[in-house]
């Protein structure tokens, strides 16, 4: 059977159907729109726990007895005193720049949807010698009623230079975009001034930066610190890179859920195309008995029912991507932020494909199972069934 | 033409269906049913020839058999010079695709197709382009008086319309043989009698053999042979023409 009467008989014959071929394809693209979803978020949690590590030669003071350090304070005095010991142990150069950090994680709204991102409130200098960041356009903020954006937030928002951010009633305007080596996190930077001006100094600072000299070795010094009489039990002491480990292992732990996610949309829809082509082919097994009987050999037959299936599936295929692009960019944002965790979603290319792939081999696997079963029946059993 | 159930017959040199010691058993539950036993069965080119017999005795066993859509647990049959009983089912398939027609009572017409679509399946099968097969559909529709209704699906037809096409379908890639199983068996007297005459016609005019199972006796009166069957076993034969 040439290629032109091949589609013509594959048209008719969906056609023939329709209702239920649409009902087929709906289905089958609704496990393909759940297969897209779940690897796009998986990928998306995967590249942000594989962000390069950063040197650092920051050590971060932080209260012991919270679970999450913005819910914490380190007082004025206990930062001079775990100065001072480092100074008294490693020599009066030993520390490079100390910077009490004003910080929170906030829900802001940003368009039409709510973000969190976390906001860092630190002395001008703090920003660049300590946090390190690297400015991408605009300026520092130095205002009590400026601030600066990572590119992350940014993105999150859809913010413009220039444009004025309201946070607890307080009119903000953003001066600058910024690039924050710790990783892709939706920060907002302020003075620290600024940061007591809208949190108020009731609560003090939440972490302690103090950088040291490039020549000592932070885990040495770091040991050295937790061993110091008042830091420890009340505070704690982490190398700059701990602490966004902290963040990446959480979204590590959330990355094993949406594996588990992804290989179940994996077996439905590998499986879900299977039975749907088995059972499309089970019930037709009178037709397609009644072919061999007018002379169709097996491998033409299969090749006829695997281009029914491969349509079907191609057809669902493209519907549930589409689904999931709108799904994606209408319902997610294209990206979102967990505790200022920036998560952009998309769905790459690879996976696409390899949705594609799987979708139409188990639909020629069960148009070849399914034929394969037929063949070894008797066309007579078949034919009266 | 032979008929020996009893004995051990001659090979007629000029048979197109040439059978020796047919035996089909199968199981039905915990029962060996024994459907054929022993059937010997020599038909010559361009007969008409009409197979009686009542319910179970059989018939349509012996045509499932003569075409290759089932294999017999023994015995010989050939058909058109092809030994049937040791052949694969790619052979077997070839066989029906290049030399068989088969007609069945309830029609079996794929919905999906129209008339003209589904009397062209053969010629598909056989490798045509749909540019020359599709006017040879045409011409057999019109042989069998559906030209007007090639468009049609077969939901859109009537039983006997829909018998029409099958016929036509079974014919289209001039077979040597044309099977009937009950072609009338679901059509009404007065269809069920020019479906006769249209296959007896077809049968004078294009050569190929006939072998119709039925209960319908009337159909005898245009046989050329007609046999009939009783428990698995061929127990008369008579040539009204």
């Amino acid at each position: 059977m040439n290629i032109l009467v091949f589609s013509r008989y594959l048209l008719n014959d969906l056609r023939h159907d329709l209702r239920h071929s649409l009902l087929t394809i709906a289905g089958l693209s609704m496990m393909a729109l759940s297969f897209l979803l779940a690897s796009a978020l998986s990928q998306a949690f995967r590249e942000f726990g594989s962000q390069p590590g950063f040197a650092s030669q920051n050590l971060i003071l932080l209260s012991a007895d919270t679970i999450d350090p913005m819910q914490g304070s380190v007082s004025q005095s206990t930062l001079e005193q775990a100065v001072q010991a480092v100074q008294a142990a490693y020599g009066p150069g030993s520390v490079r720049y100390v910077a009490p950090t004003i910080l929170r994680t906030l829900r802001i709204q940003a368009g039409s949807t709510v973000r969190s991102m976390q906001v860092f409130a630190v002395e001008p200098r703090g920003m660049t010698e300590v946090y390190q960041l690297g400015l991408l356009e605009g300026r520092y903020p130095t205002g009590i009623t400026e601030i600066a954006a990572s590119e992350e937030a940014f993105d999150l928002a859809g913010w413009q230079i220039g444009q004025s951010i309201d946070f607890y009633g307080q009119q903000f305007d953003l001066v600058g975009k910024v690039s924050y080596q710790a990783g892709k996190i939706s920060s907002l930077w302020m003075t620290y001034f600024a940061g007591e001006n809208l949190f108020g100094t009731r609560r003090g600072f939440q972490v302690a930066a103090i950088q040291i000299s490039a020549s000592l070795d932070p885990e040495t010094v770091r040991a050295y610190l937790e061993s110091t009489p008042g830091i420890l039990p009340d505070y704690a002491v982490y190398l700059e890179q701990e602490v966004h480990e902290r963040l990446g292992q959480a979204i590590q732990d959330i990355l094993k859920f949406t594996i588990v996610m992804d290989a179940l949309a994996l077996g439905v829809i590998t499986f879900g195309i299977f039975n749907a082509t088995s059972l499309t082919l089970a019930e037709r097994s009178r037709e397609i008995a009644l072919l061999r009987v007018t002379g169709f050999l097996t491998g033409a037959i299969r090749r006829f029912l695997f281009g029914r299936a491969f349509l079907q599936t191609l057809l669902a295929d493209l519907l549930g991507w589409g689904l999931a692009e709108w799904a994606i960019r209408q319902q997610m944002g294209s990206s979102f932020s967990m505790h200022g965790a920036y998560v952009r979603i998309s769905i790459s290319p690879e996976n696409l494909l390899s949705g594609l792939a799987l979708t139409i081999l188990f639909a020629w696997l069960g148009v070849w199972l399914t034929t394969c079963s037929q063949g070894r029946q008797s066309l007579v059993a078949l034919l009266t069934d | 033409m032979h008929i020996s159930p009893n004995s051990a017959p001659e090979t007629q040199p000029d048979s197109l269906i040439h059978v020796r010691g047919l035996w089909k058993t199968y199981r039905r539950g915990q029962v060996q049913v024994e459907a054929l036993r022993g059937v010997d069965l020599d038909i010559p080119p361009g007969a008409f020839v009409v197979l009686t017999g009542p319910s179970g005795s059989g018939k349509t066993t012996l045509l499932h058999l003569l075409c290759g859509i089932d294999h017999p647990t023994a015995g010989q049959i050939r058909v058109d010079g092809q030994s049937l009983e040791h052949a694969s089912e790619a052979d077997l398939t070839r066989f029906r695709r290049d030399r068989v027609g088969f007609i069945f009572q309830f029609y079996n017409l794929i919905p999906a197709l129209n008339a003209l679509d589904n009397v062209i399946l053969p010629l598909l099968a056989k490798g045509l382009a749909w540019k020359k097969a599709a006017p040879r559909g045409q011409a057999m529709l019109e042989l069998v008086g559906l030209q007007a209704r090639q468009r049609h699906k077969p939901g859109e037809l009537s039983g006997g319309e829909q018998q029409r096409v099958a016929i036509a379908r079974a014919l289209v890639a001039q077979p040597a043989i044309v099977l009937a199983d009950e072609p009338t068996g679901d059509l009404d007297s007065t269809t069920a009698r020019e479906v006769i005459q249209l296959m007896r016609q077809l049968n004078q005019q294009s050569g190929a053999t006939f072998l119709l199972a039925t209960h319908n006796l009337e159909i005898c009166q245009v046989a050329t042979h007609h046999y009939e069957m009783s428990d698995g076993l061929l127990i008369a034969k008579s040539t009204p023409r």
